[in-house]
């Protein structure tokens, strides 16, 4: 092979070197696996080459290990001797990187895979190498920066769990992490979830913070008999100055302690510290111990936040209200009859309005199917649902939840009964299933139960409209002949999309269901 | 009244929203999922199933999902059904494990997965099932646990998991499990055979013996089941509904059903090239791990070694050579380096070589490399 040039970076100049033969060839077979051709690499591990340039420079080819990943050529100072120290931990220490337990009792896997090889560098959650066990494949990541030096196993060769897997070589240390640059990071490498950095420090080292330290030394306090509370035993700041506090209690001389920032146990010891020295020249406040009332935070959880988040939702649609009255005397006359009727006694279930309200409002959705319908977020396709599928809100000991009675057009005002009764008692105890509780396609909300005359309710997304059902007053109304006579009247408000609803719509739907209520027997015609 | 009946029992298993993830432009899509479902304590459960049966799709959208979310504080369950296709594992030979010539007969597809164990086959009556976490939540048996209970709470159907964590009927496998775990997140996934056609799978996966000495990892037999031969009201669409039903019935209210995903490159920025890098020849042949077969020559005791790396012929040993310079060279040159794909397939059935050497003598060896090269991509 004949004589090749080699180009070179010498700190920010390039050099053309002219090297023998011999490393001629090596360097082109190293330098294959680099993807620049900027940088010399060496030839043999730990031997160190001196070349000449043609400028005369003196350089030395770092090998290509201890260079990082690309080998440098730098300069040297002929007296500088940092380059001819040879030895392995040039570059950082040398850590085991071991093959941490993955899991499920397996102690053996197969290397499948290497994504690295010697001398490559690495950082921190870089991947390594494939683990396959019986059926899992598990991507090994690097727990420390640094290069590659040794790969202990081969492809297909079985690894032990717990057993080194490479030898990385560190940059800086590892055995001192220095405390404030601990990061507990979720993605934490494989394995080491438990263990933090272990520490090996010799037996003299107290663990603290720099800031602590001059404290210490400015206060002339032995860290040695300050406790701490920081992890390993680490000596917080707040430790200090308790140290400190306790210290001048000790020789009972009133110090003000410093002012630290942030925390609440500082504060806490501010507002102490902060107390007046016993003196007899200020008057002192007598402070009563009665019991203020304190303010209570506590996170929204569950059903609450559950609430929070759909409403939130909600909110974003366009809500226009219609109200409107319902004169219930002759519902809650056959209601009445009904009560004491022997088949629905033998039947055993209790008829509330609920069933009757829930039915005309099925009944007047056929003829109005855009009430029961549904839009997507972006409000481009509009759903005509099928099934009226009615949700009801109910009010637990939890919180507002909605079960819905499925497919209420093809059930009997019975039918609905029994099937709210079902909704209640599983509501009661908490049980409802996911499958009750979602699915709706139109919501009437029976706050009258509770009070109240007129609402403004909140459509409950993806559905488009809302019912809300007052209480049911009785009143003074004039009746055809103009007689003032006393009538049940009940308020209902609805609410709907105004994106894909319009008022004349809504309002027809109302008068419709009213029609309903206000004579049931116009429930019979359009009986199916 | 029937008729709204039977369309009750329609709609009762196809109540499901057609939503949109909507135009994302970052790769971290939390934010707007994080306003769709409900915080219970532990996580939030997503359900996602595939609008595509596209294999490819399919694997690149599990991949996206395992690069690019975060199950820090949810879990997913991704549900994806497939037209007819091979799955082989991540690390092993498509040569050992599936029948090529039959796979290109009847214009099956052939894939690579990303996560390990065996091959498997997958039509439109098999359900794919890829249950994400984070990396300490992953938990095989909690999953296939969910699988089972909620196929049993439905269907009378007695679902064991055996030790190899299969899911067995009656002592027939009618699943099998494979997973990848990363440092951060991790997935199981498994199949179910619903009611997959068991010649076809027997055709793809029948194998006729090449003499193959690999370090891949080994597909385990075992003799299959459809849930249907026990169960015939059961169908992959119920099975979704039941199993996406249970598997977040622990979370409480207003969850909005499960979301239908498109894969594609306006919901999943980045899917693409995914789904390209899957379908690519070098994924799927050229990650075979290094093998090797012998290949007998003429009636006597000499015999050529093909060592195959990367999918491409690495080299050619003559053990017992009564093979002349020129004819090794000739093999050599025409078969070196190359890669087991269809090319080579045409070239050699093309080439003189073969006949200038003696056509008895190598016609075994013409056999097993055509047989090599009926890869198709």
């Amino acid at each position: 092979m004949r004589r090749q040039g080699l180009v070179c970076h010498l700190g920010l100049q390039r050099h053309l070197f002219t090297v023998g033969r011999d490393w001629c060839r090596k360097f082109i077979r190293v330098n294959m696996a680099s993807a620049t051709r900027r940088i010399v690499c060496s030839f043999r591990q730990h031997k160190l080459f001196y070349l000449k340039s043609r400028l005369q420079y003196n350089a030395v080819a770092l090998p290509f290990n201890l260079a990082g990943p690309y080998g440098y050529v730098e300069q040297i100072h002929p007296l500088a001797t940092r380059f001819f120290h040879a030895s392995k931990t040039f570059y950082g220490e040398k850590v085991p990187f071991k093959l941490s337990d993955i899991g499920e009792g397996i102690t053996e896997v197969t290397v499948k895979e290497w994504y690295v090889k010697e001398g490559d560098k690495v950082a921190q959650f870089d991947p390594i190498c494939e683990v396959q066990s019986d059926k899992a494949s598990v991507t090994i990541t690097s727990r420390y920066d640094g290069l590659i030096s040794k790969l202990h196993y081969a492809v297909d060769e079985m690894a032990k769990v717990g057993t080194p897997l490479v030898d990385i070589e560190v940059s800086g240390s590892v055995s001192e992490a220095p405390v404030e640059e601990l990061q507990e990071k979720d993605a934490i490498p494989l394995g080491e979830r438990e263990e933090s950095l272990e520490l090996e420090l010799p037996a003299e080292k107290v663990l603290t913070t720099p800031s602590v330290r001059k404290m210490a030394s400015d206060l002339k306090i032995n860290l040695r008999n300050v406790q701490g509370t920081g992890r390993d035993g680490r000596i917080l700041k707040e430790d200090m100055l308790r140290h400190i506090e306790s210290l001048s209690s000790s020789k009972s001389t009133p110090k003000p302690s410093q002012v630290p920032q942030q925390q609440a146990k500082a504060v806490e010891r501010e507002t102490t510290s902060q107390q007046p020295s016993p003196s007899t020249k200020t008057p002192q406040i007598i402070r009563p111990s009665v019991p203020v009332g304190v303010d209570r935070s506590e996170p929204i959880k569950g059903f609450k936040k559950a609430m929070a988040k759909s409403m939130t939702a909600s909110l974003r649609i366009p809500h226009f209200g219609y109200c409107d009255e319902i004169d219930m005397t002759s519902m809650a006359a056959l209601r009445h009859s009904l009560k004491e009727n022997p088949m629905v006694k033998e039947r055993g279930i209790k008829l509330s309005f609920m069933p009757f309200f829930i039915k005309a409002a099925s009944m007047a959705l056929h003829h109005f199917p855009v009430l029961n319908s549904s839009v997507d977020e972006a409000c481009e396709n509009i759903t005509y649902k099928a099934s009226h599928n009615i949700g009801f809100a109910m009010d637990t000991s939890l919180g507002l939840i909605v079960p819905n009675v499925k497919n209420v057009q093809s059930l009997s005002v019975m039918d609905v009964a029994i099937e709210l009764a079902r909704l209640q008692e599983l509501g009661n105890k908490g049980s409802l299933g996911a499958t009750d509780l979602t699915g709706g396609t139109f919501t009437l909300s029976n706050i009258g139960s509770i009070g109240g005359t007129y609402a403004k309710p909140v459509i409950m997304s993806p559905e488009v409209a809302i019912g809300a059902i007052g209480r049911v007053q009785v009143l003074p109304r004039f009746n055809s002949k103009g007689e003032v006579v006393r009538a049940s009247i009940m308020q209902v408000s609805w609410s709907a999309d105004h994106r894909v609803i319009d008022g004349a719509s809504m309002a027809r739907f109302s008068n419709l269901w009213k029609v309903y209520l206000e004579n049931p027997s116009t429930m019979i015609l359009d009986l199916k | 009244m029937n008729i709204f009946r039977n369309s009750y029992l329609l709609l009762r298993y196809h109540q499901v929203k057609i939503t949109r993830l909507g135009n994302m432009n970052s790769y971290y899509p939390v934010s707007i999922i994080a306003t769709r479902s409900i915080a219970d304590d532990v996580s939030k459960k997503l359900v996602f199933i595939s609008k595509s049966t596209n294999i490819f799709e399919n694997l690149a959208l599990e991949d996206w999902f395992y690069k690019n979310f975060d199950f820090e504080n949810q879990s997913l369950l991704f549900m994806w059904v497939n037209t007819p296709c091979v799955v082989i594992g991540r690390h092993q030979n498509p040569w050992l494990e599936v029948n090529l010539k039959n796979l290109s007969q009847n214009s099956v597809l052939l894939s690579r997965r990303n996560s390990g164990g065996g091959t498997v086959y997958h039509d439109q009556g098999n359900l794919n099932c890829s249950f994400f976490t984070s990396r300490d939540r992953y938990n095989r048996k909690y999953n296939l646990e969910t699988i089972c209970g909620s196929i049993r709470s439905h269907w009378n159907l007695d679902l064991t998991i055996s030790p190899r964590e299969d899911i067995l009927l009656n002592s027939y496998k009618v699943s099998g499990t494979a997973s990848k775990l990363g440092h951060r997140n991790a997935y199981h996934h498994c199949t179910l055979l619903v009611d997959v056609d068991p010649s076809l799978l027997h055709q793809m996966l029948n194998v006729h013996e090449l003499g193959i000495q690999s370090n891949s990892t080994p597909s385990v037999r075992s003799p299959t089941l459809n849930l249907k031969a026990c169960c015939p009201e059961i169908s992959v669409d119920e099975v979704i509904h039941i199993l996406g039903c249970y598997y977040i019935k622990n979370s409480p209210l207003c969850f909005k059903g499960f979301d239908f995903v498109t894969p594609s490159e306006e919901n999943f920025p980045g899917l693409n090239l995914i789904k390209q890098s899957f379908s690519t020849w070098q994924w799927i042949y050229g990650k075979t791990p290094s093998f090797s077969l012998c290949c007998p020559i003429g009636d006597q005791s000499s015999e050529i070694k093909i060592q195959v790396l990367n999918g491409k012929i690495e080299r050619l040993h003559f053990q017992d050579i009564t093979i002349g310079k020129q004819d090794a060279l000739r093999l050599n040159t025409l078969l070196v380096n190359q890669k087991l794909d269809s090319e080579l397939h045409g070239v050699i059935s093309n080439s003189s070589v073969f006949g200038t050497m003696g056509e008895d003598r190598f016609s075994k060896l013409n056999e097993i490399l055509l047989t090599l090269c009926l890869t198709s991509v």
